[in-house]
């Protein structure tokens, strides 16, 4: 809306002007250097005489590398006028990362231009107190270029940071935090330990103060019980039984009351409610009885009463005179019991001789904490999921694949990895319905149980998946690594058709896309009779079903019998089905474009041949390998993965099969690709060339990835959606009870279903072979980002609220007002700026203090609104669970959260 | 044609800076993805298409039924219809029988060879009204056999051959953003089951809704309340319209952020639509007035469909709401289920079992969109609209030990609409475009129902379905014939101009179009 034709009063408003920084300001890395204030700079600029004109301001920057300096100033913003609905006139001038923006005006171009009276809000200022003033200039403070990398570090090296991260890497800085993520294999993983967070009852420790009672009374028989009113357990030594009043003085009536003898029934009748109960020698963790070694400990599975429901001993004399007093004494050890308990000792008649209650020993085991995962993994590192021969347990399903991997981009410190592991998983995609479909229609005669041929199709996608996930975490992984275990993958040669291959007529599908989308990019150096003959050496690449001795082992034969002989369904090479006389020419008088320049072998050919019958009997898989060693080579290849992966991690809009790499001023784009490559075409500490680790932190090094070119220009997947809600309100706490809590978490099965309602994103089962796009706009519908925001309420529920299944499992948890009690001191509770601030720290980053002034002024006025979201209602923490979700949820729906 | 929902929308989005001028040029699209949306009248054309795909390869030769082929009966001894005895079914009335109600014996069709399962009795009716089009022996090129291959292939708009299986997005998709619809409506092409279907598949989003109830936003705390039959939070409205108020504040530029906002403004539209109470609590009854349309529960299944179709139904109703009220081009659903393998049939009552079911569905289906379009639709009527039953093969012709059919090729498709051309294409021993329709056996494996390889029981194949859809999305939806190309690619090309007009697939005579619409 632009105004610049309206005048009301003295006032004219005129649109932005363009606005060119001072030549020796060009430089920004100079200006932070002289840093220049605030009001001087505008001083300075009011020379230049626009009619209304941006300054833009640098703070003291901090650079953490040169290659900063190179990055251009965002263009200043243009300003926008309106008028309010009171006719005041209402500036809008967003500026990209704003740390501070300030208004000045003046009522002469010329100036001089002083600070404005009104209200500013986010990148939008409303004049309130009107002055002489019909031009406006707006200073900006940018972010520091620091604070920018970092934003950039976290969005994209991880699936969006903890508190935890946030921390971190403000602790050791982002060079620091990027090479600590490529080191993936260094990072100390412990996903066991904390997860599953079982929260079983807290381990009281156990008292070592013997307790020593007694008592008098009278008997009407010789019997001595001793029971539990409820099931629980006591430590008890030393019971000494004596004629008179005075304890433990004359002779001791029972027979081992100091339970020395270990033999319990040798003096003690057992009643069933105590067969449990046994004589022990380490009733303390120094093994310390009250006396002597040994000592009973009392075990009931119920409530005791005497007679046959005790420990009971028949004492000596069996005649005494009528009103005779004994006095009971013994020694007891406390330890913790559920509910009230009481022991009891008693001569038979109705005395009670000595009662002691038990319940105030040890606490009762207290209430989980709320926001806590219930869950576990049934999947583990390393651990083959499914037991492919054996009629498989309903957990056994692709589901519990999703939620491995899902649970691993959740809590996993290596996030980096898992991101690669993701990258490259859905590179090489696979099919787990084509796989399972494989097995119905060719073994539905020899399995005929579909849920083990379900599983064959899942153990293929696991092993694939596992594969993938041992090669990335070696350092010197390299792409041809990967390549090879998806020419190798019986999930792949299914996928692709290779299986349909035979001698004479070779399947194309997977030699096209090898080329198209493994390693050249479509349409980048392949033409179609490259596919025909690269067609014909996958052909014998088959899955049999071997045994387990043999299952590395493509020649080895298969078992004779698919049903009842033990094995697993491997890679195997069908000689008889494999093309040996055809010679296969690819790429044939092809040479490297001249746009690839010297560096990469312009003009060098690249054609690739394999005579008729060069490779015999079972050497005719190595035709494959070669093949695949050839493609790994090729700069097509090194450019096609180098611009998928700065699409991932930088933005999307680099492109392969265009560059000329010989221009003499390459774009930014082309310039940061032409690096990845060359780092690809240096060998890495092993010697090979491709390594992966080197290409992304080629990436990591450049400007783009770490300046504004980057910064917020993806739209998450609903993989990254999710996960980073998750991860951006986790963090682990440990009670006073020892019971382990996260503030937020899920078990991974509680997502699948998300991603997939958010644009379909069925993990291990995409259809096409192209893998789930790195383009975030794809993700982006009206039911999607609905989806979007209705998983993020659904994340905000309470765990018991009643809606929560509405959208999935109770085992998507979170405690938004734990948290604060975790990070924020108690004298914030009660502020919702500083709630806010917080929660806005954690979820937007880079974006700047300056522009996020409209997302914070209405969390905080939902903080302070009752349901109705009108009526003013003060927040108070202890109350208002409720709206600390909601707000969240609010942050979480909001744009800013769908960017990274 | 004019549309309601579609000007107001339109006023809303000005009046909120421009949503379609946000959607218009929010998209970060590609240039060569880009067209004029100037080209061809789809969308502008107010013409529908409605989808319902039929998963698992439904057996055709029993939807469809070549009655007075001597090979059917001989074939099909146990999961074959019977002829009334006391019917001839010879005599070609032009009539379709109308019993009312389920029969144990094959429907008369009127052309005197093809009779309906009896479990279609609700067809009657509209074909009758010559609006619907049943054709038969519809496959394409290198058919699969596959149910993950042809599936992709139908949804694709290619074929087994090379060109056809790398095909990237799909039929529908391409048709949608051929003539830019989407880039200026919320609403383009909308399927409503578990995912997006591969036919509205490609690199711009279209919407998949489990269900229509999931348009929507729940709130995250306090007291529940019921809205439109949907249980709410008490803090719903304050965080929609927090959200909403989000989605105009000012921020700079980046590559995908005006994508967010305009489709965060487009949502708050068009929920508006599906959250007015005539459009999320409205019943639609037949002309009885008592009888739903829509039967979505026992207490509406008047029309006695089994009740494991009240979910599709409930897709099927969303999906014709949303081509009524919004500006949504095509729509759709699938069922499932006729991967009849095994007890198609109830062994000794052939009208009934499970395979009888789904057609009971199917006639219902056909009958309860034309009452809607033509009673309950003021903005998009009965003939706007095509309906279009898909399946990715048929099977074979012979029945197997197991009561049940396995896979095959050639199939059935039906299509209706109030500007279509109907009647029986493929089942008659008449020639259409000089090729025969149906050549009858003598009892064995022969005849149209056996391909010249007897062993290998598959219907002979005669339309390619390309050529229906293509005929549709020309003819009814308003693709010029370049974008026809592109649609179904190849489409026009010489070599394969039969899609067109007929002729020679190898051996195979394809009729090509045959002026459905």
């Amino acid at each position: 809306m632009n105004n610049s034709q309206n005048s009301f009063g003295q006032r004219t408003f005129a649109s932005s002007s363009e606005f060119s920084l001072h030549p020796e300001e060009n430089n920004l890395a100079n200006l932070s250097r002289r840093g220049k204030n605030f009001y001087r700079r505008m001083n300075s600029l009011s020379a230049f005489g626009r009619l209304i004109c941006v300054a833009v301001l640098p703070s003291l920057l901090a650079y953490s590398s040169s290659a900063l300096a190179a990055e251009a100033v965002p263009e200043p913003p243009r300003i926008t006028t309106s008028l309010t609905t009171n006719g005041l006139p209402k500036l809008s001038f967003p500026y990209p990362a704003a740390q501070e923006y300030a208004v000045f005006g003046s009522s002469d171009p010329a100036g001089p231009f002083l600070p404005m009276q009104g209200r500013l809000v986010g990148p939008t200022f409303t004049v309130t107190n009107g002055g002489p003033l019909g031009f406006f200039r707006v200073g900006v403070t940018p972010v520091s270029s620091n604070s920018i990398f970092t934003a950039n570090v976290l969005n994209r090296l991880t699936y969006g940071p903890t508190p935890d991260d946030i921390a971190h890497i403000a602790a050791i800085g982002p060079e620091a935090f990027i090479e600590e993520q490529l080191a993936a294999d260094a990072i100390a993983e412990d996903l066991n330990s904390q997860s599953p967070i079982t929260n079983l009852p807290p381990v009281v420790p156990i008292p070592t103060n013997w307790i020593r009672v007694s008592d008098s009374g009278t008997a009407s028989n010789t019997n001595l019980f001793l029971y539990l009113s409820a099931a629980g357990n006591v430590y008890v030594d030393d019971i000494r039984l004596v004629l008179g009043t005075n304890a433990d003085a004359g002779d001791n009536l029972l027979a081992n009351g100091d339970f020395e003898d270990p033999t319990l029934t040798n003096a003690w009748r057992v009643g069933a409610l105590f067969s449990r109960s046994v004589v022990t020698n380490s009733p303390t963790p120094g093994g310390l009885a009250a006396s002597g070694t040994n000592c009973l400990l009392l075990i009931s599975t119920g409530a005791g009463s005497g007679g046959g429901t005790s420990l009971q001993q028949v004492f000596s004399p069996t005649n005494f005179p009528s009103g005779q007093r004994f006095t009971l004494s013994y020694s007891y050890l406390p330890i913790s019991n559920v509910g009230s308990n009481t022991l009891t000792a008693r001569l038979s008649g109705s005395s009670t001789i000595q009662t002691v209650s038990l319940p105030s020993v040890g606490p009762a085991p207290p209430a989980a904490p709320f926001a806590v995962s219930p869950l576990y993994a049934k999947l583990t590192n390393g651990t083959v999921p499914v037991n492919i021969e054996s009629t498989p347990a309903s957990v056994n399903v692709l589901n519990d694949l999703r939620a491995y991997h899902i649970r691993r981009a959740v809590q996993s410190k290596r996030q980096l990895y898992e991101i690669l592991v993701q990258f490259f998983e859905n590179h090489f995609t696979t099919e787990y319905l084509k796989i399972a479909e494989w097995f119905d229609n060719n073994t539905g005669n020899a399995i005929t149980n579909g849920a083990v041929r379900d599983n064959l199709a899942l153990d293929l996608e696991w092993r694939e998946h596992d594969l993938f996930r041992r090669a990335l975490l070696n350092p010197n992984c390299t792409f041809h690594d990967l390549l090879k275990i998806s020419i190798e993958s019986p999930a792949m040669i299914i996928y692709l058709d290779t299986i349909l291959s035979t001698r004479n007529a070779a399947n194309e599908n997977y030699a096209r896309e090898i080329l198209e989308l493994h390693t050249f990019g479509a349409d980048n150096g392949y033409v179609q009779q490259d596919i025909v003959d690269l067609a014909k050496i996958w052909t014998g690449w088959r899955v049999g079903k071997k045994s387990l001795e043999n299952e590395n082992n493509p020649h080895a034969p298969n078992v004779a019998n698919a049903t009842n002989d033990f094995g697993r369904w491997v890679l195997h090479f069908a000689t008889n089905s494999h093309n040996y006389t055809a010679t296969k020419r690819l790429f044939t008088n092809a040479v490297i474009d001249a746009r690839f320049g010297a560096e990469f072998g312009a003009g060098q050919p690249y054609t690739f041949i394999i005579t008729n019958n060069a490779y015999p009997g079972t050497n005719g898989m190595k035709e494959g390998y070669l093949a695949a060693e050839h493609l790994a080579s090729l700069p097509f290849t090194a450019e096609f993965i180098s611009v998928k992966l700065c699409r991932t991690f930088v933005h999307e809009n680099f492109e392969f099969g265009v560059y000329d790499y010989t221009a003499p001023a390459l774009s930014p784009e082309a310039q940061l690709i032409k690096e990845c490559m060359t780092t690809w075409n240096t060998p890495a500490a092993d010697g090979r060339k491709g390594n992966i680790r080197s290409v992304v932190r080629t990436i990591f090094n450049s400007a783009l990835f770490r300046g504004h070119a980057a910064a917020q220009q993806k739209i998450k997947t609903p993989l990254e959606f999710a996960v980073s809600t998750v991860r951006a309100l986790r963090v682990q706490d440990t009670d006073t009870n020892s019971y382990i809590s996260v503030t937020a978490d899920t078990d991974g099965y509680g997502i699948v279903t998300p991603l997939s309602r958010m644009g379909g994103m069925n993990l291990f089962s995409k259809p096409e072979p192209d893998g789930y796009s790195e383009f975030g706009r794809i993700w982006m519908s009206t039911a999607n980002l609905d989806e979007r925001w209705r998983f993020a309420h659904h994340f905000l529920m309470a765990t018991a609220y009643s809606l929560k299944t509405v959208d999935g499992t109770r085992n998507n948890t979170s405690d938004p007002v734990k948290l604060i009690r975790l990070k924020l001191p108690s004298a914030s509770w009660n502020d919702p700026g500083a709630i806010v601030d917080f929660f806005i720290s954690l979820l937007y980053l880079g974006e700047g203090p300056a522009n996020l002034g409209l997302d914070r002024e209405a969390a905080i006025n939902y903080l302070n609104t009752a349901d109705d979201g009108t009526t003013p209602s003060p927040f108070n923490i202890d109350t208002h669970d409720g709206r600390v979700r909601g707000m969240v949820a609010l942050l979480v729906c909001l744009p800013r959260f769908q960017e990274q | 044609m004019a549309n309601v929902i579609t000007r107001r929308s339109f006023l809303k989005a000005s009046a909120r800076t421009s949503v379609a001028g946000a959607l218009a040029s929010m998209v970060n699209i590609p240039h060569f993805l880009q067209r004029a949306l100037a080209d061809g009248n789809i969308g502008i054309s107010g013409k529908k298409l409605l989808f319902i795909f039929l998963r698992g390869g439904n057996d055709g030769l029993n939807n469809l039924i070549p009655i007075q082929d001597p090979s059917y009966a001989a074939n099909r001894a146990q999961i074959g219809l019977p002829k009334d005895p006391a019917a001839f079914y010879d005599a070609a009335t032009g009539q379709c029988d109308n019993p009312g109600m389920l029969q144990p014996y094959a429907i008369r069709t009127g052309n005197g060879f093809a009779a309906l399962n009896p479990n279609l009795y609700d067809l009657a009716p509209l074909f009758n009204t010559g609006r619907m089009a049943l054709i038969h022996r519809v496959a394409y090129r290198s058919q699969s056999r596959s149910h993950f291959d042809s599936e992709k292939y139908w949804e694709k708009g290619g074929d087994g051959t090379a060109a056809g299986k790398s095909i990237g997005t799909g039929m529908f998709y391409r048709a949608i953003v051929e003539s830019g619809w989407n880039q200026s409506h919320p609403l383009s092409g909308v399927s409503f089951q578990s995912n997006l279907p591969q036919s509205l598949r490609g690199e711009q989003p279209m919407t998949n809704l489990s269900s229509i109830n999931r348009y929507n936003i729940l709130g995250v705390s306090g007291a529940t309340s019921s809205t439109n039959g949907v249980n709410v939070a008490a803090d719903r409205l304050k965080l929609l319209n927090n959200i909403d108020a989000g989605n105009a504040w000012p921020y700079a530029a980046k590559d995908n952020r005006g994508l967010v906002t305009g489709l965060g403004n487009a949502f708050r539209d068009t929920l508006d639509i599906f959250q007015d109470p005539s459009f999320a609590t409205n019943e639609f009854y037949d002309d009885n007035g008592t009888t739903r349309l829509f039967p979505v529960s026992a207490a509406t299944n008047q029309a006695g469909v089994d009740a494991n179709g009240y979910d599709y139904f409930q897709k099927l109703k969303s999906a014709a709401q949303v081509l009524a009220n919004t500006d949504a081009v095509i729509a759709g659903t699938e069922m499932g289920g006729f991967d009849t393998h095994t007890g198609q049939v109830t062994a000794g009552s052939p009208h009934l079992g499970g395979h009888g079911r789904l057609l009971k569905r199917i006639g219902w289906t056909f009958h309860a969109l034309a009452k809607f379009f033509q009673n309950y639709s003021p903005n998009v009527k009965w003939e706007d609209v095509v309906v279009v039953t898909m399946s990715e093969f048929g099977r074979t012709s012979a029945e197997n030990a197991s009561v049940g059919t396995d896979h095959a090729e050639a199939s059935l498709m039906y299509v209706a609409g109030g500007s279509i051309r109907g009647g029986i294409y493929g089942c008659s021993p008449t020639p259409l475009n000089n090729v025969n329709q149906w050549d009858p056996g003598d009892g064995g494996k022969n005849g149209s129902m056996f391909q010249s390889n007897a062993s290998v029981g598959y219907l002979r194949r005669c339309f390619d379905y390309r050529s229906i859809m293509g005929e549709i999305i020309r003819d009814h939806l308003g693709a010029t014939e370049a974008q026809l190309h592109r649609i179904i690619p190849g489409y026009a090309s010489e070599a394969t101009e039969h899609l067109k007009s007929g002729g020679l697939i190898g051996s195979t005579p394809i009729i090509g179009e045959i002026g459905l619409v």
